[in-house]
């Protein structure tokens, strides 16, 4: 059978599983039409040149069906509580109510956290780097919306579990934000194998003046696949600060679009990947400059041990009524070894004259002088180029702010960098 | 005489097909202070180089044993774990990489390598200090990355500051003394004094007698496009002063 084929038929054959109210049944169908019309991405796909979609060509797309038993398998990635922070858990797309805060927690700590509610269809503008949007939208389980229209902090944790056969997990989420609301979010996507792959979709929401600091971690298993998209609109002087961090996953794409809808609208987006193996990690970032005065601050950093491979593509658009735009790109790559490979493609399109715009693009090994000092003090050399791969991304770690979540991110990450013992004590 | 601390014969080492150094012999006794000085680009840092084991260097002839045993062989972390200590003449900044953090796992790789164990935290903390009084530095260095954003004196007396932690068996100072205000020049030289030791030996690279007022040496050596062509006592570092190199360089030509 062809993607086409398959598509339609693990479609039909999962009809049972397909709430109405996740996604109504017609806009299900619909995102099926377009997806079965775009088709697969080909090699000649600009937008997805370098991801690994190979993992697609026999994947079942059937939705997981409800775990069984969760609390061994979960025991394990859950990680620990934060602070101050209510939490929803996901598992295999699936809203957990055992392992979640209660309704009433989350609305007692001001988040609006329903399930299945007012779904709001990812058509019609939906770009073709997005489509695995539509994946989601015509699979997708459950449907948590979060909203919010005070100061609230939240966890929500997307997590994927082996199940006995083949299927995937559509973990699905909307926020929106009020005007003048305040929200910190941490969004984690853990577990996952290879014989199912993962599909998100975040569609965010930011009213006149609120602000939102989104943290997106991405530690699925080393084996894991991810498609991921991310797409946010923002209003007036609304403010969204989005970290993007992809440690985990053996072929992993994320998609981000973020519109600067509304005058003085404000993106600050820190990101880093980190790979080694054979692993494929993609990011694809758009950004479009709508409104006047509207400002894009990029900080992308990449690591690529072994014979792994990372491509950050960053594309700003600043449309022709968007005067007074203030757009910045920086991005990074560090490989560590010949066959590892790093592609990073900043892009500008202006069409206005009024813009201020800076980017800059670097890749290159470890800095054989710095390597050198770090060993003429004693450094074992395995030491000091980790040393030095973590000192890469330090820049995007100190921008956690919030303590005891960079805590949590830096051990995952040293998980991820191997030699664990000797970089724990830099934290 | 017992065998010195170090002892270079006939070194020969090449930057691709250039000669840099040109058949280098000299001995270092535990206890002593060595001056070397000599010429823009006559191959003082790329023998303290060598001897710290930067890539780069071919050595095509010649051997360097230290503490009795082939300097050479060694990879450049080991060199340094035996108590080969470097003040680079450019130390390079390493944003990212935090200047305690590296103070801690250079001392503590030492101290596992002579079988010791680790320093914990407080008495690292401890120790630190105490030498960062000794160099008037502000303990705010502690926090910030490796030399980031160090003024040209911060970062010698930060070399001074890892030297004085390590407590080296041998330390090469790459001209430490430029760039220094008269102030922290002082404070270096003593930095420098206190490591003295009957079993310890410093070589000095300099330009200036300025250092050597504070830190008598036992020896100068000129070292000229790749060879030392004169050693003496200290007196030859006044007479450098007063006729700089012509003197010598047509001596030797
Ligand atoms: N990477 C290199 N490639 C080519 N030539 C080099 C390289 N490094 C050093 N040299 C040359 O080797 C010679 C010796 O340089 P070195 O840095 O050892 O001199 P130096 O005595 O320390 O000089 P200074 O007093 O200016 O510090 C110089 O002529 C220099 O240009
Ligand atoms: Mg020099």
């Amino acid at each position: 059978m062809n993607f086409a084929q398959r598509l339609q038929h693990d479609h039909a054959a999962a009809l049972s599983l397909l709430s109405d109210a996740a996604v109504p049944s017609a806009a299900r169908h619909a995102a099926l039409a377009r997806l079965t019309e775009l088709g697969l991405p080909g090699l000649r796909d600009d937008d997805f040149r370098y991801a690994n979609l190979r993992p697609l060509s026999r994947a079942s797309f059937a939705p997981a069906p409800e775990p069984a038993e969760l609390a061994s398998q979960l025991a394990a990635l859950l990680p620990a509580r934060l602070d101050g922070y209510t939490r929803c858990v996901l598992v295999n797309g699936r809203l957990a109510t055992a392992y979640s805060d209660s309704a009433a927690a989350l609305a007692a700590a001001g988040v609006g956290a329903t399930l299945n509610d007012s779904f709001e269809a990812s058509l019609p503008d939906i770009g073709p780097a997005e489509r695995f949007d539509l994946l989601n939208q015509a699979f997708a389980t459950d449907c948590l919306r979060i909203s919010s229209a005070g100061a609230v902090r939240l966890e929500v944790l997307c997590i994927s579990l082996a199940g006995a056969t083949d299927a995937a997990s559509y973990p699905r989420l909307q926020v929106q934000l009020q005007p003048g609301a305040d929200m910190t979010l941490i969004e984690r996507h853990l577990g996952g194998n290879a014989s199912g792959i993962t599909v998100s979709t975040c569609n965010v929401q930011l009213g006149r003046d609120a602000q939102l600091q989104h943290y997106r971690l991405q530690d699925l298993s080393l084996d894991a696949t991810w498609l991921d998209t991310l797409r946010a609109t923002l209003d007036a002087n609304a403010h969204y600060r989005l970290s993007l961090l992809a440690l985990g996953g053996g072929a992993a794409r994320s998609s981000v679009r973020v519109r600067l809808a509304g005058q003085g609208a404000r993106l600050m987006l820190n990101g880093a990947s980190l790979a080694d193996g054979k692993r494929v990690l993609d990011t694809v970032i758009r950004v479009e400059h709508e409104g006047r005065d509207t400002r894009s601050d990029q900080l992308l950093r990449a690591v690529a041990n072994e014979q792994s491979g990372i491509s950050m593509t960053s594309r700003v658009e600043v449309s022709a009524v968007a005067g007074g735009a203030d757009s910045r790109q920086s991005l990074k790559g560090l490989i560590t070894a010949k066959g590892a490979e790093i592609n990073l493609r900043p892009q500008l399109e202006i069409l206005t004259d009024e813009v201020t715009a800076s980017h800059g693009a670097t890749t290159g090994a470890l800095d054989e002088n710095m390597l050198f000092y770090l060993l003429s003090r004693g450094l074992e050399a395995d030491t000091a180029r980790k040393l030095l791969e973590w000192a890469f991304i330090a820049d995007v770690m100190s921008r956690i702010e919030m303590p005891a979540l960079r805590r949590q991110v830096e051990m995952a990450t040293v998980t991820r960098m191997g030699n664990a013992a000797a970089l724990e004590s830099l934290l | 005489m017992t065998t010195p601390l170090l002892s270079i014969r006939d070194l020969r080492v090449r930057i691709g097909d250039r000669e840099v150094l040109q058949g280098i012999n000299l001995d270092v006794p535990a206890g002593q202070v060595h001056a070397i000085m000599g010429p823009n680009g006559s191959g003082k840092s790329s023998l303290s180089h060598v001897l710290a084991g930067k890539p780069g260097y071919t050595v095509t002839g010649g051997s360097v044993l230290f503490k009795g045993q082939d300097l050479l062989a060694l990879p450049a972390e080991e060199r340094a774990r035996e108590g080969m200590f470097l003040g680079f003449q450019y130390p390079v900044e390493i944003p990212g990489v935090n200047n305690a953090y590296l103070l801690r796992a250079a001392l503590n790789a030492a101290r596992r390598h002579r079988s010791e164990p680790e320093v914990d935290a407080f008495d690292f903390l401890a120790l630190v200090k105490s030498r960062m009084q000794l160099m008037r530095m502000d303990e705010s260095f502690l926090s910030r990355g490796v030399n980031e954003g160090f003024s040209g004196g911060e970062k010698k007396r930060n070399e001074i500051l890892q030297m004085l932690v390590l407590e080296p068996s041998l330390a090469v100072l790459d001209e430490t003394d430029s760039g220094l205000d008269i102030d922290a020049l002082k404070v270096v030289a003593a930095g420098i004094q206190t490591l003295r030791a009957p079993d310890r030996a410093i070589v000095l690279v300099t330009h200036y007698q300025r250092l050597l007022d504070h830190v008598a040496p036992d020896q100068v050596h000129v070292l000229a496009r790749g060879r030392i062509i004169k050693s003496g006592g200290p007196e030859l570092a006044l007479e450098l002063e007063r006729r700089g190199y012509d003197w010598l360089l047509d001596d030797a030509a």
